[in-house]
């Protein structure tokens, strides 16, 4: 038995097959020149979630990677700077070292500590992008009290401890009375309290010990500054101030010698702390790398992973258009067919 | 006496045969109507002789007209549901507007003024009354009334029985709280029509109240937003169904009992009903009973059962419209009009429902032709027109023969 | 027999002949309508007489594939109106592809939009003493309370839709089952006095169609022709001849502690929580799962992401004791935190006291006291690049906290992984009911074909079939004029008969 088909469906048979073909190539050309699925949240369904996911852990590996390149820039600046006033430090040293047995170069000293401690303030107090790099955490404000302008604090203290000790200012002729007995007497009970303790951070420094740390990666967060409250710099601090400002060039021998020595102990020392302290900025600097270098494979990966969640197949879909374009003309010209086929017409 | 029985006898033929001419214009004038049966001229020959040898006497012709009642005209369809046939053996009953009963197969019946069916010949259709009251049909001539077709009535039956039928779901949870109007597990309403045609709504509540020692059992609870007390179930009934068929136990009732508000007491038909692993689904609700409304039209069913037919779609049996016949329905008296009088030759009246015993079906929107077949009318004239000028022959003949006789005498 | 019975019959056989091609050209004239139109047949018996006669016209009709029609106009019309009505909440998503989201703002969702909050508080966390950074956290921060604000404006527009569909529904199947009623009337009334009733049949059918469109539907059948509705669910919509009156309320604004009014039919609730019977198909169940499930279960993942920026942000006391109180984001006005989280993502803004917009302190962000309360201030010394408080509002933004239940979907993870699974969430929900609905739009095309095929009509078949009537009609007008012809040769020759005189 042949049960005839009704008419209605014999010449509609075609239309729900053509609008669903031209439904699916409107898709196709989207996704062909977007080169991603053309109703990504359809496709991916449940895994939408997962695409957002992945997506959100690539942008945190950008953000990173950018805040990296603010604390890559402020370690190299400090390194920079801490190589700078090594050297000063050790041409000092070296000067000193020079005149140790006589006072004949104590004015040059003097001249020299001078700048070294200017120098070592304006250092210690620069800045990147309005941020003092050696405040510690309060970057809003200069660290270091600069030690030549008017009323400064530590100059203050310096004076004063002078005073107390020797009866005299440090610009009176007669310091050359000093003995070197009490001369080393003062330099090593009075004068390093000064650069210690409360009396640093009252007097020299408003840097917090505290220091600027930065998540560099998704698992490691790094120190990424150096604060002016290390004791190399309060070694430093000592050391030049002595040479600058304890009337060295008018000093007796004895008392240079005395004065002469313990700088050198101490700028030996600080050079040793500063090699130290530019070893570990140095491992910083390295851990960002490694950490930009690392998250720059994982960026990669998640990239690939995005991919293969949201792209779509070019070649797969250059066919499959082909082949729609042939269904679509197939059923055009069938429906044109069809319509013939009417027995109206061979009556 | 030969020769003037000769001429008497060929009268007598002339005369038959213009009897036969006279039945044969009948039948071919009636040859369209309706209902009409046949005539035909029987003739007899009348034997004037005494056995004696020698002597001849010529007898003649006699006549009588025969109708073929018995005979059946062909059915030809029409339009019209009043247009009614009978098939088969039997006629109807009418009164023409004396009140005198007669019996025709003449079915066209057309709706009078007055709502009574009334045929072209001008004959009222009886029938029996099947009006609520009116009794069992008498089959007898006395309880006959004219078919009244009159549609300005309104009707309405109060609803006496209905069925539902129903699968409940086997899987669903017992019923949490007691059953009331707003807590149940399946519901349903059924349709039902007080006494004065109000629809009332029942709504059929069923809720699992199975337990673990009663299981498979449910309650239905019957209310009615019509009731004064809607809240309180018109009734209520424990079904218990069977484990192993799904069906209701020997011991669960069959049906619900319920007084409709403002109407009768009807029986709700719920042997049907299922608990199966599968969800709430209705496959059976009626409930008889009709609102007020007007009659639409008439069905007549070929047991002469006519119906009102109401414009809701209920049909409701009116009449009864019974067949007569008689023994040897060839003698009936025929009277103009094509009615018949049973007469001692045709035998007594006898009344019955179409379809039953030997009598005929009645058929609606049908109607007999008249029997007469117009060519054998044609070719019979012809042979009685040959057969009258024969007779006229003899006559003629006979006349010479008497006249040379008298021309004998005369000479 | 007879020649006037021979003219009898072909009498009725012409007008047999002739009832069928009436009923030939009303197959044709159908052939094309797109609502039930199915092939009508006059089914010709002998008559009493020996002639031919129709005793009836009947229609093809197939029960079980047009009961599987109405079951997939149902199922494809709840996917249907399911399907637009997610598109509508996917608004809130916008488009996920990682290449928008760098190139552009098309990317909306609440998880794009933490995510770049997320970065932007890490950016400034890295550079704690940067304004801009701020800015742009606080910013960013906004966009994110925006971003929750429209979708719940969003959700309840679409509740809202949904809701004024289902009232237009409901309209329309009041309106279908009234004219159901008189068409029925009709049918019942026709198959008593056996008239004509197969193009009431199809009207009947198409009414069917369309009432399966808004709501599921199964029917019965009775001996009388009547037919009994019910909604899939067996609650009676159309028996014995009455409608049942079909009720819902429209609620006009939706808020995300709004409740939808149930429908009700014949008194019994047939969507909503409290139905016991609820409907499974039809436009009603699609609106109604979107309006009181779907768009809840998504406003409550918002609300409880709302609920959960508010509490991770809140500030502690740092010195004194206190509850905690409000930070960065809040509800308008508060002074103390949330007990619910109902209707949060629709109410959360961020403090006027950290917008600069409205003249705030972005830095508040990093340095605590943004209720104004100076115990709550973390960063008591003022420093410019304090990131404390920064860090510790990231460690707690990534750390799993436990959201409620209401959210469907997993309740222990971190918020930004939350908000990720909302949104696979809706495109889950969307995927399934756009591969549901093609699913069901492709068995309401299949079992129209086959209905169309076992009921409809072929216009070949019908066009042949009027052939051979041309023909039976021919043959039985020769056979007329035959008898004609007989009738004259008998007359002419009766009248060539002399009879002697």
């Amino acid at each position: 038995m042949i049960y005839p088909i009704s008419t209605q469906s014999f010449t509609s048979a075609t239309q729900q097959s053509v609008s669903q073909i031209q439904a699916e190539l409107a898709d196709y050309e989207t996704e062909m020149s977007t080169g991603t699925y053309a109703n990504l949240g359809l496709t991916l369904g449940p895994s939408s979630g997962e695409d957002l996911s992945l997506q959100s852990q690539a942008s945190v590996l950008q953000t990173l990677t950018t805040t990296n390149q603010t604390a890559s820039t402020r370690l190299s600046t400090t390194q920079s700077i801490l190589q700078t006033l090594q050297s000063s430090a050790q041409d000092l040293l070296n000067d000193l070292l020079e005149g140790n047995s006589n006072n004949s170069n104590a004015a040059t000293i003097q001249l020299q500590g001078q700048n070294d401690l200017q120098g070592l303030i304006t250092s210690l107090n620069s800045s990147l992008g309005g941020d003092y790099i050696f405040a510690g955490i309060n970057t809003a404000v200069a660290p270091i009290t600069d030690y030549y302008s008017a009323g400064a604090a530590n100059k203050a203290a310096v004076d004063n401890a002078f005073t107390a000790a020797f009866g005299m200012s440090q610009t009176d002729p007669n310091v050359s009375s000093i003995s070197g007995a009490s001369m080393q007497n003062f330099l090593d009970t009075q004068f390093p309290s000064l650069f210690q303790g409360s009396n640093w951070s009252t007097n020299w420094s408003s840097a917090t010990n505290q220091t600027l740390t930065n998540q560099i990666s998704q698992a490691e967060t790094i120190t990424t500054s150096v604060t002016a409250n290390n004791p190399v710099f309060q070694q430093l601090a000592q050391a030049y101030t002595m040479a600058a400002d304890l009337g060295t060039q008018n000093l007796g021998a004895s008392a240079y010698q005395a004065l002469s020595s313990t700088a050198q102990k101490l700028l030996s020392s600080a050079i040793s702390n500063l090699i130290n302290l530019q070893a570990s900025v140095g491992m910083a600097q390295t851990d960002i790398t490694g950490a930009n270098n690392q998250m720059s494979l994982q960026t990669d990966i998640l990239s690939t992973q995005i991919g293969s969640l949201e792209n779509i197949n070019t070649y797969d879909v250059a066919t499959r258009i082909t082949d729609l374009q042939t269904q679509i003309e197939t059923s055009y010209s069938l429906t044109a067919q069809l319509s013939q086929l009417s027995l109206v017409k061979f009556l | 006496m030969g020769l003037f029985s000769a001429m008497t006898a060929s009268v007598s033929g002339m005369a038959a045969q213009a009897n036969s001419l006279a039945s044969i214009s009948e039948n071919i004038s009636n040859s369209n109507t309706t209902g009409y049966k046949e005539a035909n001229t029987n003739f007899q020959d009348l034997v004037d002789s005494f056995g004696s040898t020698g002597d001849y006497t010529a007898g003649g012709v006699t006549t009588t007209i025969r109708y073929n009642i018995a005979e059946q005209g062909s059915l030809t369809s029409t339009t019209s549901p009043t247009d009614l046939a009978v098939q088969g053996n039997g006629f109807f009953l009418v009164q023409n507007s004396a009140g005198a009963d007669f019996l025709t197969r003449d079915g066209s019946f057309v709706e009078s003024g007055n709502g009574n069916l009334v045929n072209a010949a001008g004959y009222t259709l009886m029938g029996y009354s099947l009006a609520p009251g009116a009794g069992t049909p008498s089959q007898s001539l006395s309880g006959l009334v004219p078919v009244n077709i009159n549609a300005t009535a309104l009707s309405a039956t109060p609803s006496t029985s209905g069925t539902f039928t129903a699968n409940l779901n086997s899987n669903a949870p017992v019923l949490a709280g007691a059953p009331s109007a707003t807590n149940s597990t399946s519901t349903s309403s059924l349709t039902a029509y007080d006494d004065l045609g109000n629809s009332v709504t029942l709504n059929l509540n069923f809720s699992n109240i199975s337990t673990a020692a009663s299981p498979n059992t449910w309650e239905v609870q019957v209310y009615s937003p019509a009731s004064p007390t809607p809240t309180t179930p018109l009734t209520t009934q424990t079904l218990n169904f069977d484990p192993t068929t799904g069906g209701l136990t020997a011991a669960s009732p069959t049906a619900l009992s319920v007084a409709i508000p403002g109407g009768n007491t009807v029986s709700i038909n719920i042997a049907g009903m299922t608990q199966l692993a599968s969800g709430f689904q209705v496959s059976t609700a009626n409930m008889n009973g009709n609102a007020p409304s007007q009659v639409q039209s008439v069905s007549i069913a070929t047991n002469g059962t006519l119906s009102y037919v109401y414009s809701n779609g209920q049909t409701v049996p009116a009449y009864q419209i019974p067949l007569g016949n008689v023994s040897s329905p060839d003698n009936l008296t025929n009277l103009s009009g094509e009615v018949f009088q049973p007469n001692s030759n045709s035998g007594s009246l006898v009344i019955g429902t179409a379809g039953t015993g030997s009598l005929g079906t009645i058929q609606s929107s049908e109607l007999e032709s008249s029997t007469v077949d117009l060519a054998t009318q044609l070719t019979n004239m012809v042979a009685t027109q040959s057969a009258y000028s024969a007779n006229s022959k003899v006559f003629q003949t006979a006349a010479d023969l008497l006249s040379t006789l008298n021309n004998l005498i005369g000479h | 027999m007879s020649l006037s019975t021979a003219s009898n019959i072909a009498q009725s056989g012409l007008n047999t002949v002739s009832s069928e091609i009436s009923v030939l050209s009303r197959n044709i004239a159908g052939a094309n309508n797109t609502g039930i139109s199915s092939e009508k047949t006059a089914n010709i018996i002998t008559a009493l007489g020996g002639g031919s006669q129709v005793a009836s016209i009947t229609r093809a009709t197939n029960l079980a594939v047009f009961q599987n029609l109405l079951q997939a106009t149902s199922a494809n019309a709840a996917q249907t109106s399911l399907l637009s009505g997610i598109s509508t909440l996917n608004q809130t998503i916008g488009n996920i592809s990682s290449s928008s989201s760098s190139s552009g703002s098309a990317d909306n969702s609440p998880a794009a939009l933490l995510s770049n909050f997320t970065n932007a508080l890490q950016s400034f966390e890295a550079s704690p003493s940067d304004s801009s950074l701020a800015t742009a956290a606080v910013s960013q921060a906004s966009a994110l309370a925006q971003g929750l604000n429209s979708a719940t404006a969003t959700i309840n527009t679409a509740r809202e839709q949904a809701d004024a569909g289902i009232a237009t529904s409901v309209q329309t199947i009041n309106s279908l089952l009234s004219q159901f009623q008189s068409v029925n009337t009709q049918i019942v009334n026709g198959m008593a006095t056996g008239a004509d009733v197969t193009d009431a049949q199809d009207a009947r059918d198409t009414i069917l169609t369309q009432l399966a469109q808004q709501i599921g539907i199964s029917t019965t059948t009775s001996p009388n022709g009547g037919m009994s509705i019910y909604t899939d669910s067996g609650v009676t919509l159309f028996q014995g001849g009455t409608a049942r009156t079909v009720t819902f309320s429209p609620t006009a604004t939706y808020t995300p502690s709004t409740t939808g009014n149930a429908v009700y039919v014949d008194g019994v609730p047939i969507t909503g929580s409290s139905a016991s019977t609820p409907i499974s198909t039809g436009n009603i169940a699609g609106l109604a799962n979107l309006r009181d499930n779907l768009a809840t279960t998504y406003q409550a993942q918002l609300d409880n992401m709302a609920g959960a920026l508010i509490a991770t942000f809140a500030e502690s006391p740092q010195s004194g004791s206190g509850p905690n109180l409000p930070g960065l984001f809040t509800t308008p006005g508060a002074t103390a935190l949330p007990t619910s989280t109902t209707g949060l993502a629709g109410q959360i803004t961020i403090n006027p006291s950290v917008d600069p917009s409205q003249g705030g302190n972005p830095f508040l962000l990093r340095d605590g006291g943004i209720s104004g309360n100076a115990n709550y201030v973390y960063n008591t010394t003022g420093q410019a690049s304090y990131s404390a408080r920064l860090s510790q509002l990231l460690t707690q933004l990534s750390a799993p906290q436990t959201f409620a239940a209401d959210g469907d979907i997993a309740t222990n993870t971190s918020l930004s992984a939350y908000a990720s699974g909302s949104v696979g969430w809706l495109e889950n929900q969307y995927s399934t009911a756009s591969s549901q609905q093609t699913y069901q739009s492709t068995l309401v095309s299949t079992a129209t074909t086959a209905l169309s095929n076992s009921t409809g009509v072929n216009i070949d078949t019908e066009m042949s079939k009027m052939l051979d009537l041309e023909n039976s009609y021919s043959a039985t007008a020769k056979l007329i004029s035959a008898i004609d012809s007989m009738f004259n040769t008998l007359v002419t020759n009766l009248s060539n008969i002399t009879v002697p005189a």
